[in-house]
């Protein structure tokens, strides 16, 4: 293997960036491999397959990992992956570096955070992955490669990412050769079609249920705040009568009253909405805790 | 128990998890892994996981599974 690096960095967390760094290892990059764990989490595994391959792990605050990162005077590849730091000037002008960003989008489109939940909101018909070079404007680098996913209404915020981890680790492995030997192409990103920055605390109408949406924009809000046990964007809620509630449990039923219809059921704590012949039924339905205290029923 | 198997056997159908222990320590499950598993598990056993419950040594085997299914208020 030809290489044009002496060294491969990994700056990040989660399960893409474990599997990225499992895949060098499959192939035996004859170069060391540094991992600089960010945005760690209780279930974070990096650390323990550093500890279990040989690998050095790095796990300190974000101003070292840039002062590092600035310092570097070997050629070196740095893969960003599932890390939500926004990198410096200071160390995108190392010369020594080259630094390539997963961003699970089709950029230009949707650049900055939670993009799998804003496509669903949008009900955009495709969205992708992106594997591209970092410059000094957040997710903007030229672009190595990228794949589309045709969306359908089956996508949960969860699912998506799931789909498009997978996708990205297949594209990761077909780019890789040509990276590490230096002899990969890219091309520039339309800055004409870029989207806007979705920043971090940014919610699909801050979480808020809509009822006057139509029945696909109401299912669209509730599969995009859905990330199962991820909870990255919390409980979505829905104002009744001028009270604050969330629920359990959200099924999604392929009939019901063409006309808009209402219905809460005291009794068993669900909210029924009908609209365009599909029903939304919401179980589980408490008023929120924190706006009367107290957390309870219907 | 059966249900735990089946969950674990939709997220990796290539593993053998009657016969093997310590899924975390193999690397079968990785961190995405566990949070799919909790989200299954939550709807199936009707129960909302403690966020300090959702670390890998709780997922290693099929009874650690079990207890922190039950910690958290649900029936196997």
């Amino acid at each position: 293997m030809n290489l044009n690096y002496e060294q491969v960095i990994v700056m990040g967390s989660g399960s893409l960036a474990s599997n990225c760094i499992l895949h060098l290892l499959q192939i035996n990059i004859p170069i060391p491999i540094t991992i600089y764990e960010t945005n760690i989490t209780n279930i974070s595994t990096l650390e323990s397959l550093a500890a279990s391959n040989g690998i050095k792990y790095i796990n300190v605050p974000k101003e070292e990992i840039f002062l590092d990162l600035a310092e570097i005077k070997k050629n070196t590849l740095i893969f960003v992956i599932g890390c939500y730091y926004i990198i410096p000037s200071g160390v995108i002008e190392n010369r020594c570096l080259s630094i390539i960003n997963y961003h699970n989008s089709l950029l230009p489109k949707h650049p900055g955070r939670n993009a799998e939940a804003w496509v669903i909101f949008e009900q955009e018909k495709t969205t992708g992955i992106t594997w591209h070079y970092v410059d000094e404007k957040i997710d903007a680098g030229e672009i190595i490669i990228q794949r589309e996913i045709p969306l359908d209404d089956s996508f949960t915020s969860l699912s998506l990412l799931k789909f498009q981890n997978r996708l990205a680790l297949d594209t990761f492995k077909v780019i890789i050769n040509d990276l590490l030997a230096g002899t990969i192409s890219s091309y520039s990103q339309n800055k004409e079609l870029r989207g806007r920055l979705h920043l971090s605390n940014e919610i699909p109408n801050n979480g808020l249920l809509d009822l006057t949406w139509s029945i696909q924009k109401i299912k669209a809000f509730l599969r995009a705040m859905d990330y199962g046990a991820l909870r990255r964007m919390g409980q979505p809620k829905v104002i009744i009568n001028r009270v604050k509630y969330t629920w359990n449990k959200t099924v999604f039923l392929n009939q019901g009253k063409n006309r808009d219809e209402l219905t809460v059921n005291e009794d068993e704590n669900y909210l029924l909405i009908s609209k365009d012949g599909e029903t939304v039924k919401l179980i589980g339905l408490r008023q929120e805790m924190g706006e009367s205290g107290n957390g309870k029923n219907l | 128990m059966e249900k735990i198997y089946e969950f674990l056997n939709e997220l990796h159908p290539e593993y053998d998890f009657i016969s093997n222990e310590g899924v975390i320590e193999d690397g079968v499950l990785d961190s995405f892994d566990i949070i799919s598993l909790v989200t299954m598990i939550e709807e199936e056993y009707d129960v909302i996981f403690d966020a300090l419950d959702i670390v890998p040594e709780n997922f290693n085997s099929v009874e650690s599974i079990a207890n922190v299914i039950r910690k958290n208020g649900g029936t196997i």
